[in-house]
């Protein structure tokens, strides 16, 4: 029963997604929506790794930016097509997560977050200073767009409208969110927040820790990747000013206010935290003083976020409701 | 700090020794950051990201009670920078960390980094995003010793920093405050249960944190331009200093201090300048792998 209507729902939210072109028509607000779609993939890999294991990762921005360069750089220097390329994208993003994860095993806490951090840091610089490859801080024009899908010369999706953006990110948002809630729910998911709760316990139970957090790392920045790579091939422009620890700081940001370590909370958070800065135009330049408060306040107030208090909320309800039948 | 790419064959011993010299300075300064650090890391266990802003918020402190209070009154504003970031420092323990104190090392972070953000952001906003330059007049004078160029602001920065740190050695030797430190560092219920209140040796540790980061930012100001995101680099640069140095070792975090200074200085120097800060982070990755317990520390006493 509670199955079914958990289905339900999630069908009517899918509906409702696919019908929002036929609402906005408006390109700058799809262009939002579609960024917003860019975020909840980029929280909800970081939350993957911070939220799920605990493990604070100040080098996701950069995972980003690897898997955008990556995928842009196989594209137009190497020739591989589009999809290949986006694909790639994640995938050499994964290489750069376990080489990352791998000095990182030993680490937890403080340590971790600056280790990670200064990877942030050396990848931008790296971004910035090998010209030949990256365009240094110029950054790559003229990036392709995926080739339109479609049975010979009748193309069913051309990818020249912003409604077409909408469906592939759509697409890959429902596919990640998916599996990030399959593996969420596996053992693996179970032994991601075991190491998070106890680490040296989950080891006496027989978890091969090193394992696990290898594979976290790996998967959170396969998510981040194919972020990035859709970002390079939607935005068809890169450049080492789009990754950098602010951005890393805003998507933190999101996934602490959303819910630390639950599914939606990223979610929650990263559609949020694309939209407050439109609807706050005003006040721009106010905008990341606005971020620390409320990270500082929501992790003392509410360290389970949005998604933390309205489950709390929801459960409260429903057991007085449970006493007076 | 000159990048010569001619002069590779031989380095001449001079300019070894000046680059050299040159680093200890910014290592003193590394120092008297990283000491706020690790004390606070290795007495409650819990890192403050937040840690440059207070260095930065002491070099605008000096910088505009140097302007109030007119031409060669700068020791004078490095006190009153002192003082003011140290009630910063309090509002941080207060505010931050007071609230997530035992609940594990995450929270603590997240919310120093909102702090960290917040305050570098609103410096931003107060003090605009241009470097502001602080002119003492020291650093017209130039002081020689056996070929070696120092300008009379850096010699400062030296003594100073080396003052302060064998005050600092004092006070945590030899006062009954200090002793309570190291007890709670040691083990903090056992040195709660023998009745010392951790409120008030996190205060205390919190104001001499603030008070020498406050005095890192007063003394490099002159040398180097005053901004916003100062603070963030160097906080970055001080953890690799607690790291190196060993957690809460204060002996350990003012050697890797100058260590890092000197490294620092001779890669730039001799190897590319445009690296800078490479070469620290590089220092921090290879450290991480080899010896995560840092160079100088014991074996890590707390896990988890």
């Amino acid at each position: 029963m509670k199955g079914s209507a958990k289905l339900i729902t999630s069908l009517l939210v899918l509906g409702g997604l696919i019908y929002v072109p036929w609402v906005v028509k408006n390109p700058y607000y799809l262009h939002i929506i579609i960024m917003s779609g860019i975020f909840v993939l980029l929280a909800s890999s970081m939350n993957l790794i911070t939220g799920c294991t605990g493990r604070l990762n100040l080098g996701h921005a950069a995972f980003y930016g690897i898997g955008a360069y990556a995928s842009t750089l196989v594209v137009m220097k190497l020739g591989f097509p589009v999809w290949l390329g986006m694909v790639m994208g994640g995938l050499i993003t994964v290489l750069f997560g376990v080489l990352i994860g791998i000095p990182c095993l030993k680490l937890k806490g403080a340590y971790l977050a600056i280790t990670t951090l200064a990877f942030g840091e050396i990848t931008r610089l790296a971004m910035i200073n090998f010209v030949p490859l990256t365009n240094g801080p110029l950054g790559i024009r003229g990036i392709p767009g995926p080739p339109a899908i479609g049975f010979n010369s009748t193309p069913l999706i051309s990818f020249e409208s912003k409604t077409s953006y909408y469906y592939l990110i759509l697409f890959i948002c429902v596919l990640c969110l998916l599996t990030i809630r399959r593996v969420l729910n596996s053992q693996i998911g179970r032994t991601f927040m075991a190491i998070r709760e106890d680490e040296v316990r989950a080891e006496t139970v027989g978890i091969d820790t090193i394992q696990v957090k290898i594979m976290n790392f790996a998967l959170g920045a396969f998510f981040a990747g194919i972020a990035g790579s859709f970002y390079a091939h939607y935005v068809r422009f890169i450049s080492p000013d789009t990754f950098t620890l602010g951005e890393t700081f805003t998507i933190l940001t999101m996934v602490v206010i959303g819910g630390l370590g639950t599914f939606y909370g990223p979610i929650v958070g990263g559609v949020i935290f694309t939209f407050l800065p439109e609807l706050l135009r005003a006040i721009s330049e106010y905008r990341m003083i606005l971020y620390g408060l409320m990270m500082s306040v929501a992790i003392i107030f509410m360290p389970d976020g949005i998604v933390g208090l309205l489950q709390s909320w929801i459960s409260g309800r429903t057991e007085k409701g449970d006493k007076s039948t | 700090m000159g990048h010569r790419s001619g002069e590779r064959f031989m380095i001449p011993t001079t300019e070894f020794a000046q680059q050299a010299v040159n680093g200890l300075v910014m290592g003193g300064v590394y120092a008297l950051i990283a000491l706020g650090l690790t004390l606070i890391f290795g007495i409650l266990d819990q890192a403050n990201f937040a840690h440059g802003e207070l260095y930065m918020i002491g070099a605008y402190a000096t910088l505009y009670f140097s302007e109030f209070l007119g031409g060669g009154m700068y020791p004078l504003a490095v006190v009153f920078a002192m003082f003011s970031v140290a009630f910063i420092a309090l509002f941080y323990e207060w505010l931050l960390f007071r609230p997530l104190r035992g609940k594990g090392h995450l929270p603590a972070i997240i919310s120093s980094l909102g702090a960290s953000i917040f305050l570098w952001n609103l410096g931003l906003i107060i003090f605009g995003s241009a470097p502001r330059q602080m002119r003492t007049g020291l650093s017209e004078v130039t002081v020689n010793f056996w070929g070696v160029s120092l300008t009379l602001q850096r010699l400062l920065v030296l003594v100073v920093a080396l003052g302060l740190i064998l005050c600092l050695y004092l006070v945590i030797m030899k006062t009954r405050m200090g002793r309570a430190m190291r007890a709670t560092a040691q083990d903090p219920e056992v040195a709660a249960l023998l009745g010392i209140d951790i409120n008030r040796i996190a205060e205390a540790t919190f104001i001499i944190g603030g008070a020498l980061a406050a005095a890192a930012g007063a003394l490099i100001g002159p040398i180097f331009l005053i901004y916003p995101a100062m603070g963030l680099m160097a906080c970055l640069k001080a953890f690799v200093v607690v790291i190196l140095g060993g957690l809460g070792n204060v002996m350990g975090a003012v050697i890797a201090g100058f260590a890092l200074g000197v490294i620092e200085s001779l890669g730039a120097g001799f190897i590319a300048s445009a690296y800078k800060d490479f070469f620290a982070f590089l220092v921090l990755i290879l450290v991480l792998w080899a010896r995560p317990e840092g160079f100088l520390g014991k074996t890590a006493k707390k896990a988890g």
